[in-house]
């Protein structure tokens, strides 16, 4: 078990690993090489979840199932993102006249 | 994390702007110019970046110093990396990594930099250009080139017909991630 960053907020029942996965898709889709373990803190600088590539492959199966993350291909590549059900937080950042998707995470998780 | 990127990018564009001043030659490198080149296909496809990687002429180098030390950056020489670093208490994160034109990084490397005449200079700032770009990448193919690669592929960048432009290991490398992008 990892521990929590410092950061949450607990207003979840996603784990911290569930969650450290989706911190590094704030910005963009992720091709899952990159949530790798072996690849997570040289690809986003930052500390890596605690799954195992089988572990990870569940955890974004079920993630998926849960309409939290999708997955995508483009150009023989498999990417996973957050849904526009997650990312529709940002919605109210923009209507507010913040031009930045990049708040869907911090505040809510 | 807004704000780190927000940092990123300020510290960026002072420094390019400090560059340009002194009318020294430049081009930003690493994971700032991938994410310039993939911008251009497609923006929601940016990963933001903490590095801040310009290619330098080593000649021009105590004409940075001065320019970007002017703009508030101090530079350091640590461990074979020169970086500024982003005032005198910055840490090594926070910096910009000089890569130095025509010259390997490291003697292990299959290939040199490119000159900072390799750049496409369209945008706000000069980025390294396509070709050049993936041969660093392919060259220095640490794990996060590897998925700076990949993202290029994804956005259609680059595709199997790249293979040709490169030879040996590196036209090996680029076929693997093509073959096997998921690792």
């Amino acid at each position: 078990m990892i521990p929590k960053l410092p950061f949450r907020t607990a207003a979840t029942d996603l784990s911290e690993d569930e969650l450290r996965l989706l911190d590094v898709q704030f910005d963009a889709a992720a091709p899952v090489r990159s949530l790798r373990r072996k690849y997570f803190l040289a690809t986003f600088n930052s500390q890596s979840h605690d799954l195992d590539d089988a572990e990870l492959r569940k955890t974004i199966s079920r993630l998926c199932e849960r309409g939290i993350l999708c997955r995508e291909r483009h150009n023989g590549i498999e990417y996973v993102r957050m849904t526009e059900l997650i990312s529709c937080k940002a919605v109210g950042y923009r209507q507010q006249g913040v031009d930045n998707r990049h708040h869907i995470s911090w505040q809510s998780w | 994390m807004i704000r780190a990127v927000e940092k990123v990018r300020a510290r960026l564009d002072r420094a390019v702007a400090a560059l340009d001043g002194a009318g020294i030659p430049y081009a930003v490198a690493g994971g700032n110019a991938v994410a310039a080149w993939v911008s251009r296909v497609d923006e929601a496809a940016v990963r933001n970046t903490q590095d801040v990687d310009i290619l330098l002429r080593r000649a021009d180098l105590d004409r940075a110093k001065t320019a970007l030390g002017a703009a508030g950056f101090v530079f350091r020489h640590v461990k074979s990396v020169d970086m500024f670093l982003d005032g005198p208490n910055a840490k090594a994160r926070d910096s910009i990594h000089v890569i130095f034109a025509k010259e390997k990084v490291s003697a292990d490397y299959l290939t040199e930099s490119p000159d900072v005449t390799d750049a496409d200079t369209a945008g706000p700032f000069h980025i390294v250009a396509i070709e050049p770009l993936v041969r660093m990448k392919l060259t220095s193919y640490r794990l996060k080139d590897q998925v700076h690669l990949l993202d290029m592929i994804g956005v259609g960048l680059i595709d199997e017909t790249w293979t040709a432009r490169f030879s040996g290991e590196l036209a090996a490398r680029l076929q693997a991630l093509l073959d096997n992008p998921d690792g």
